[in-house]
């Protein structure tokens, strides 16, 4: 049985669970541990380990199915940062002190009004000055209190003026900024940036060092194309290239993230110009990226589409009388959850009752998302045409300040709820009780998951007439009932329209597709994965036998 | 009650509650309990099932168990289903999911009512009342708390609530079925066996299996219980029939609880000590005041737990056998022969209070219900007259349907706005009671709320209440307000419900979104929101978010207009007209566009006649809107030609003019709706209208045939004007007759507005 080799090197602090490529990952390596013909090994920086460990247990693998290697233990500057979050995330329990204050607090309070009591009731001088004697302390400690709360009130009183003045400093202004940053938003401060790519350069050293010392793993697979140091391995290698989003908007994404994305870009280049073999998701990224953007030879890019993404076992109530219902009902209490999560729209909660129809686009704010032209035709259909559903999306609408400017000059935010940051769970609740999904997105790696992630919960979609979702949808008679095009608005709104009007025929029409796309399993997916490596490390390892013949004295 | 048999109803669904309590009430002298037939399909009700073998006992009519079996115990059964429960029951037994049940039932319900609670993890009732509410007032009011208990499944539960529950517990102890021990354990499988459903979802147990599993990592486990959606963890059994079940409580090695809670327990601690297996439990939870408190399987701490869970894994004898042997003491209390005597009491007591206050009693000198109508803003036009036709339509609903209802009209106390000639035209049993609204502080609304018998918590600052100079409408029993435009909540003393026309905010920028959000809090707060379209209905549940539950559609109550005895008869003149005023949504770009087209491209020969409040400015004022109308009129001179502004004109002079003309123009955008077109139809005149969905409304109640034009689109509009020039005579033939018409008078429709505010008395 041969071994190969998984290359991850994502940064610190990413909780893999929570991303497209680690949900992409997770469906992999569930399958990848079955797969009689092949064993699998991790690399990983020492950071990562907890995170994949997480993302192992949370699709019910064991982490012990997998070997990982690289580097256990981190750098301590990253170790105190770590304790830093984790003081900031702390629980607040309420400590034993505290309890015992509080105890103290109400025996007290129970004792004085007793005191209080005996005060007024009593007819005795004596006993009178026997209380005036024992208050006495109280009282004294009361007058100081009194004096300092008076102190603290003055204090108080000048704050503002002494903050503004402390604001104004130059010094304070920098240093405050600098700290704030580092200290919340740590990727986005170019020090930090800095500092972090010392540290990974010293990580990937360590990591090199273990996986170039594994003569038994026949080949590697990075499932991005993030990380350069990946060339450096010295075994076959195939490295996954999902798109290269930031060429095909390049104004678009010039106003987001600054140079770090600028960074990015130069790492993926890097790594697809050092690479080998590639594996693109569609026909589509192969040509127009690799080999016509790139030049990287077409005999050097296998493709290998998305297996179905089907989310309905996450929400699939079963053991009631009306499963249906229950998974309903069960449903609608994920995106009572979810709505706590809306940004910019007051009181999303207030639209819980489950009775609320919406149209739903899962995806994040990014400019080749296409969102604007989505809202455009949304705001069409709700104030021209009466269409009365919601619009639910999952980005967090500051990320493109142009949305969340349409969201409010157009008065949407009680309409247009962006739910961000979902739980697994969550999403595809949200995919079940939409009436329509949409995506209107203009690139994408492969077939947009919209796809089988909605129908797979029994909801019709309708999507952006794109290559990779042509290579997928080829029924030309499906084409035009589900596919708009997405640099239209007005042909975008005629086909929610239609779709929303014509529900049952639409998903009719989609469960035969879908049918068809189910069967394409991760398991499938795996497997040609393994062929792909098992190819290269033969063809590596022949060819390295034929240079040796070759090699030999004649 | 009557000399009828003692009837109970039983509005629980789970299953093992079910199979100690129904024996228990027979045992105590109940023979005759209904017990319900649908629950919510939600998946934490996981241990509830549907149980008909009760049926056959009841020896009341068969259709009235019918309608009883349909209803819905768990949110409004409606009116009906509680009248027939009233008639034939003296006790419910409940648990409360939605505040609207409560509401119901203490409206409408006679018996005793008694909400069951187990106790719960980490919660109190109150604060689940709270939370429940938390949209709405405070619901235990001194209504709803009359003969209501707080039953209470163990004895310090009250405890931890506040007076106005804690005073009304009653104690119905818990108990098991069958109690005794069978000890029919082996624990040949070296396993431990623990217990935590709903692993995909409820976050309590992802927590409690956690720390199960930090506490026990390395050892062999086993998880049991329900998962109705699926896990994938080898350990995870999910389902398991009962069967399968009481063979792992017979082979499984020992049991760990993890439950700290003082005031909740599960089942299945009881079902292993039941079959013999020795139980290893945290300290601190309810298995202490069962009598655990000395019990060698108690853990004060996890470390402690694992110390003997090992032991006894490894086959330490001795910690099982005095495990075994004592925890035996655990079933004492929940044997039938220890909880009845507290049952018998605890019914006896509810009886006893039931009897006290029965109708025959309390019924004399029952003072005549009383509804308000509130216009809470200085409304006057289509408002104010939807509000007087509100009102005659609740009297004359309610008398009827055979009930002696008052109605009160309420309106801002300004004589300017409301000079005793806007009020001829309501009845004369219509008394009318200006007020003014009065800021309520929130110490000042705890204090109010107190005297008027609510307990719970009030969660605004500042709080309304419409102060008539007498008894603030408290005499009232239900307030109707007119429109949702209330800045901040009425206090909520009475429940009351709101009429709401449009939500127009959401298609036109109207008032700002926090203005927006405290109307919306208004409708969510009220009993319920009455609307008279589909389309406001729908913005209603979409736009404001309101439980579609909560909607209560009612037709359009139009005025009362006089037909033209010469309708559809008459002549007419070469003129249109177009009632409108100066409203952004009234359209005039584009209704000045279309006239342009329409004089000019197709060659449109009938004058339009401009009417309407304020229209003589039309052309005169300087708003930035208004000033390209001029532009397009005076570049045109057909438009000068053919366009008469004739301004505000007095009704009769107005009805006049309409009933001359060839048809009416209605180009407005989306707004309510104008019942213009129905008074044209009235007087035998057809009408041209923008297509938005109130109109189309209007349209189908009405039977008006109207005919339509794309508001948005200036050329349809003029090429809509044309043909009506040509066809309004068709048109005209194809309005609905006077009898028709006579059809949607306030009195033919009354009926369908009782039956909906009824429910709210």
């Amino acid at each position: 049985m041969k071994k190969f080799g998984i290359y991850l090197a994502y940064p610190p602090t990413l909780d893999l669970r929570a991303e497209g490529l680690g949900r992409h990952l997770a469906e992999f390596l569930k399958e990848a541990k079955n797969c009689p013909t092949a064993k699998f090994v991790i690399a990983c920086p020492s950071w990562t380990r907890k995170s994949l460990g997480d993302l192992l247990e949370g699709v019910g693998v064991s982490p012990d199915a997998f070997e990982i290697i690289g580097p256990k233990d981190q750098p301590m500057f990253l170790k105190l940062y770590q304790l830093y979050q984790d003081y900031k995330r702390r629980t607040r329990d309420q400590s034993r002190f505290l309890r015992l204050f509080r105890v103290l607090k109400r025996r007290c309070a129970r004792d004085l009004t007793r005191a209080e009591g005996l005060l007024v009731t009593t007819r005795s001088s004596l006993l009178l000055a026997f209380l005036a004697l024992l208050a006495l302390p109280f009282v004294v400690i009361a007058v100081a209190a009194m004096a300092v709360s008076w102190f603290s009130a003055l204090f108080v009183a000048a704050w503002p003026k002494l903050r503004v003045r402390l604001i104004r400093s130059r010094l304070f202004r920098q240093y405050s900024t600098l700290v704030t940053r580092v200290a919340t938003k740590p990727q986005a401060s170019s020090t930090t940036v800095r500092l972090y790519r010392l540290m990974e350069e010293a990580e990937a050293s360590l990591l090199l060092e273990d996986i170039n010392s594994r003569k038994d793993v026949s080949a590697w697979y990075s499932p991005t194309a993030f990380w350069p140091h990946f060339n450096r391995i010295n075994a076959p290698r195939l490295t996954c290239v999902p798109d290269v989003v930031l060429s095909e908007s390049p104004i678009g994404f010039s106003a987001v993230g600054g140079d770090r994305v600028l960074q990015t870009f130069g790492l993926v280049e890097a790594t697809i110009e050092g690479g080998d073999h590639f594996v693109t998701y569609s026909e589509h990224i192969k040509y127009r990226t690799l080999v016509e953007r790139y030049q990287v030879s077409p005999s050097a890019i296998d493709v290998v589409p998305h297996g179905a993404n089907r989310l309905d076992n996450l929400i699939a109530v079963s053991g009631f009388p009306d499963n249906e219902a229950s998974t309903e009902a069960f449903c609608v209490n994920r995106f009572q959850g979810a709505l706590y999560k809306a940004i910019g729209t007051q009181q999303a909660s207030n639209f819980d009752s489950g009775d609320v129809e919406f149209i739903f686009y899962a995806s994040q704010f990014r400019p080749n998302k296409n969102v604007m032209t989505l809202l455009r035709a949304y705001d069409h259909l709700l104030k021209r045409r009466y269409i009365a559903h919601k619009l639910v999306l999952t980005g967090d609408p500051n990320s493109l300040p142009d949305i969340a400017r349409f969201i409010r000059d157009r008065n949407l935010q009680n309409d247009v709820l962006c739910l961000h940051d979902l739980s697994a769970q969550e999403l595809a609740a949200c995919y079940r009780l939409a009436d329509l999904a949409v995506n209107p997105s203009l690139s994408e790696g492969g077939c947009p998951f919209t796809l089988t992630e909605a129908l797979s919960v029994g909801t019709p979609v309708v999507m952006a007439r794109i290559a990779v979702t042509e290579e997928v949808v080829t029924d030309p008679e499906l084409q035009d009932i589900m596919l708009f095009n997405p640099y239209d608005w007005e042909d975008m709104a005629a086909r929610i329209e239609w779709a929303l009007q014509n529900k049952e025929e639409l998903l009719e029409r989609q469960r035969a597709l879908y049918e068809q796309l189910a069967k394409r399993s991760w398991s499938t997916v795996v497997n040609e994965y393994i062929a792909i490596l098992d190819r290269l490390s033969s063809s590596t390892s022949s060819n390295e036998h034929s240079e040796m013949t070759d090699a030999r004295p004649g | 009650m009557t000399d009828r048999p003692l009837r109970v109803m039983w509005l629980l669904n789970h299953t093992t509650a079910r199979k100690f309590e129904i024996p228990m009430l027979k045992r105590i002298g109940v023979q005759e309990i209904f017990l319900p037939k649908k629950y919510p399909a939600d998946p934490a009700l996981r241990s509830a099932s549907v149980d008909w073998s009760e049926d056959e006992h009841l020896t009341i009519p068969k259709d009235d168990l019918a309608i009883l079996n349909d209803a819905d115990w768990y949110h409004n059964p409606g009116i009906e289903a509680w009248q027939i429960a009233s008639r034939h029951f003296d006790v419910a037994f409940f648990i409360l999911l939605k505040t609207d049940f409560l509401k119901s039932m203490s409206r409408h319900f006679k018996g005793a009512k008694i909400w069951r609670t187990y106790g719960l993890p980490n919660n109190s009732y109150h604060a689940i009342l709270d939370l429940l509410a938390h949209r709405e007032a405070p619901v235990w009011s001194s209504v709803a708390s009359k003969n209501l208990w707080f039953g209470q499944a163990y004895a310090h539960l009250a405890a931890e609530e506040p007076h106005f529950i804690a005073k009304k517990a009653v104690l119905f102890p818990v108990g098991l079925a069958d109690a005794s021990v069978r000890d029919e354990w082996n624990g040949d499988d070296k396993r431990i066996f623990f217990i935590c459903p709903d692993l995909a979802f409820n976050s309590y147990y992802e927590n409690v299996y956690r720390r199960f599993r930090k506490t026990f990592g390395g050892l062999p486990y086993v998880v049991g219980g329900a998962q109705p959606i699926s896990v994938s963890d080898s350990h995870v059994l999910g389902y398991l029939p009962s069967e399968q079940h009481r063979q792992n409580m017979r082979q499984l090695r020992v049991m760990y609880y993890h439950g700290t809670e003082p005031n909740h327990i599960h089942y299945h601690p009881f079902e292993a000590v039941r079959s013999g297996m020795p139980l290893v439990f945290m300290a601190g939870g309810l298995l202490d005041r069962l009598g655990g408190i000395d019990l060698p399987g108690r853990s004060k701490t996890p470390k402690e737990a694992r110390q003997k869970v090992e032991r006894i894994l490894s086959g330490d004898r001795r910690l099982i056998d005095s495990i075994r042997q004592s925890q035996q003491r655990l079933l004492e209390p929940m044997k039938a022969d220890a909880c009845e005597a507290d049952w018998r009491a605890g019914l006896g007591r509810v009886l006893g209070k039931l009897r006290e206050s029965s109708p025959n009693i309390s019924s004399a000198n029952k003072p005549k219900k009383r509804i308000a109508v509130l216009l809470p803003a200085a409304y006057r036009g289509g408002s104010l007259r939807g509000a007087k036709l509100l009102a005659r339509a609740i009297a004359t609903g309610s008398r009827m349907g055979g009930e002696d209802i008052e109605v009160v009209f309420g309106h801002l106390d300004d004589p300017a706005c409301y000079p005793k000639e806007a009020f001829e035209d309501l009845p004369a049993s219509i008394k009318r009671r200006p007020y003014r609204w009065r800021t309520v502080s929130h110490d000042e609304a705890v204090r109010a709320c107190a005297y008027a018998g609510l307990g719970g918590s009030l969660q605004y600052q500042t709080y309304q209440a419409p102060d008539d100079g007498i008894s603030q409408f408290t005499d009232c029993d239900l307030w109707i307000v007119i429109s949702d435009r209330l800045l901040s909540p009425p206090l909520p003393i009475r429940p009351y419900l709101l009429m709401i026309y449009d939500y127009l905010q959401r298609y036109q920028t109207t008032f700002d979104d926090d203005t927006n959000q405290k109307f919306v809090a208004r409708a969510h707060a009220a009993e319920a929101v009455m609307v008279t379209t589909a389309f406001t209905a729908s913005d209603a549940r979409q736009f404001a978010g309101i439980p579609a539950k909560k909607i209560k559609k009612v037709p359009m109550l139009a005025p009362e207009f006089f037909a033209n005895p010469a309708r559809l008869e008459g002549d007419t003149d070469a003129s249109f007209l177009w009632t409108t005023n100066l409203n952004p949504h009234k359209n005039h770009e584009n209704a000045f566009k279309a006239l342009r087209l329409y004089y000019e491209k197709y060659e449109g020969t009938l004058n339009c006649h401009v009417t309407g409040v304020d229209t003589g400015e039309l052309l005169k004022r300087d708003a930035r809107r208004l000033r390209g109308l001029r532009d397009i009129c005076s570049s045109s001179a057909a438009m000068k030609q053919h366009l008469k502004i004739e301004g505000e004109l007095p009704e009769e002079r107005y009805q006049a003019q309409l009933g001359r003309a060839a048809f009416l123009w209605h180009p407005g955008r989306i707004d309510n709706g104008t019942f213009s077109v129905v008074e044209a139809a009235h007087l035998g005149v057809p009408a041209l209208s923008s297509d938005y969905p109130a109109m189309r409304e209007i349209d189908q109640q009405f039977a008006l045939n109207l005919t339509w034009m794309d508001p948005d689109d200036p050329d349809d509009m003029a090429h809509q004007l044309k043909r009506m020039e040509t066809n309004f005579e068709r048109a005209r033939r194809r309005l609905p007759s006077a009898e028709e018409l006579a059809g949607q008078s306030v009195d033919r429709l009354a009926g369908a507005y009782w039956s909906v505010i009824k429910d709210y008395l």
